[in-house]
């Protein structure tokens, strides 16, 4: 079912009341949602009261934490009621790839999922002025001329974004799906998914919006001819080791992308492990007999370990990039290989629930060429 | 004096290794480039070791198991050969050269071929030249 939401003006009390619907109805005992934080920043919160969900800012272009990561701490085993969340579309395709690492019980989960237009670093939404920048990314849905602020750029990963939906053809559908391309925001919303579920926000069944298919369609061209150059830039770039070396030549091993990443979710990073507890001997060992040992060494071990462990689940939401104080966009080298890697398996991360990763299946007859 | 190849080799316990055991048995002679590491199944194989033997310098790395269909765990191999797949991608996008890692299947019985693949892998090897990651500090 698919219905035009009136907001008379307000989108962000449109959605504070449907939080209040359906948490008053006990259709969720609780939301996570971004609320205004210090500082005139957006922090992230678990409200059980209604009246706190008033702070909440669901519009707010900013991403800083990827809210699919949050899940996997507080829903892995379930059974203690429904939690309701708001995820952008890259957060909707992490908590699915999460769903199939059974890392959040997908029962015990409400998603609304959201189109994105991109969102900004934390620290410049704070510096500029947040309600100005929602304000400004609001009114661009309507004709899709998404453009950051003077002077200001979206997260790289939300630039070459083209899953910016929440709804992904053929794939996973969230429960309740918000609509905000092709449409006014200030004046409507179209809001779609589970019948039982909206039934209770009593909305109205509305028609199709032709305009919303054209403006995504010319939204996703912009990007991918965006993404094209973007990623052909990296892959040339990062050719040989001395290349993957000077890419990671400001990195320090504080392992904030890896931290940030909603995919890596294991708690015992072999990194982290005694694997990597060397001992003053093996370090003279090795620096006696290469002449220098890096200290500390393994950076490129590291993140070619986390490459091969987790980008053929990567979502490209980029919070490594952002996570990373060395300014090392991470993700744009992950999204590069990610997608060739992805390629090899015919695999979309965050696309079906069905479809196993690919770390986690395998068939008795595929490449074949490969062993003999 | 003429480049050897030093090639790491990750053997599988019931089907690779004793490959390679029936090859010493038998006295086949083969290339002495190879280091043997025995793990019970190549579906044991975390591609960070792989990694590893590769960043230090290895120019060359065989991973050996058992032929499709007969893995001592069933479908230990299966796994192995997604994830070298997946891994030799991610080498060949980066501009590493992924030719260097070789995975093969030797049955325990496969003495002679077990020999005929390390002196296989040395002749490419000494082909190719070492490994650049090998004055690479890393």
């Amino acid at each position: 079912m698919k219905a035009l939401a009136h907001t008379e003006g307000n989108p962000t009390q449109f959605v504070v009341k449907l939080l209040k619907t359906l948490l008053s109805r006990e259709v969720v005992k609780a939301w996570l949602v971004p609320i205004s934080g210090a500082g005139n920043g957006i922090a992230y919160a678990l409200v059980k009261d209604e009246a706190l969900l008033d702070e909440a800012r669901p519009f707010a272009p900013v991403m800083s934490i990827n809210l699919a990561r949050a899940l996997s701490t507080i829903a892995k085993r379930g059974g203690a009621g429904k939690i309701g969340v708001i995820l952008r579309p890259c957060e909707q395709r992490a908590f699915v790839e999460l769903v199939k690492f059974h890392q959040i019980d997908p029962q015990s989960i409400l998603v609304v999922g959201m189109d994105c237009a991109g969102t900004y670093e934390l620290k410049d939404y704070i510096a500029f002025g947040g309600d100005v920048l929602e304000e400004m990314l609001l009114r661009q849905f309507k004709n899709g001329e998404v453009l950051p602020r003077e002077g200001l750029r979206f997260r790289q990963a939300c630039e070459i974004c083209i899953h910016f939906t929440p709804v992904m053809d053929g794939g996973y559908s969230p429960d309740i799906a918000i609509g905000l391309f092709g449409v006014d925001p200030y004046e409507m919303v179209v809001v779609g998914g589970n019948e039982e579920i909206l039934s209770q926000l009593k909305l109205e069944e509305g028609e199709e919006l032709p305009s919303r298919r054209e403006v995504i369609a010319s939204v996703r061209e912009k990007r991918l001819a965006k993404r094209e150059e973007v990623l052909s830039e990296v892959r040339s770039k990062v050719q040989g080791i001395e290349g993957l070396k000077a890419y990671f030549a400001t990195c320090i091993r504080c392992h904030n992308c890896m931290v940030n990443c909603p995919i890596c979710y294991c708690p015992d990073c072999v990194f982290r492990t005694e694997t990597f507890e060397r001992t003053a001997l093996q370090y003279l060992a090795w620096a006696e007999r290469k002449g220098a040992v890096p200290m500390l060494p393994d950076l490129i071990l590291f993140h070619l370990t986390r490459m091969n462990h987790m980008v053929t689940s990567c979502v490209g939401c980029g919070m490594c990039t952002t996570a990373c104080p060395a300014g090392i966009d991470v993700g744009r080298l992950f999204t590069a290989v990610g997608e060739r890697a992805q390629a090899l398996f015919n695999y979309l991360p965050g696309h079906s629930l069905e479809e196993p990763p690919p770390v986690a299946t395998f068939k008795e007859n595929e490449f074949v060429e490969l062993g003999h | 004096m003429e480049f050897e190849p030093r090639i790491v080799g990750f053997l599988c316990n019931w089907c690779a290794y004793a490959g390679a055991d029936l090859a010493g048995t038998s006295r086949i002679q083969y290339p002495p480039n190879i280091r043997i590491i025995r793990l019970m199944c190549t579906g044991a194989l975390d591609p960070i070791y792989v990694l590893r033997a590769f960043l230090e310098g290895a120019d060359g790395i065989l991973i050996a198991g058992c032929h499709p269909g007969d893995c001592h765990y069933l479908n230990g191999n299966y796994k192995a050969r997604r994830r070298v797949a997946l891994l030799k991608e991610i080498l060949r996008e980066l501009g590493l050269e992924e030719d260097r890692v070789w995975l093969r299947w030797i049955s325990a019985s496969e003495g002679q071929r077990f020999a005929d693949t390390v002196r296989e892998m040395v002749d490419y090897l000494k082909a190719k030249g070492p490994s650049p990651l090998k004055s690479a500090i890393l």
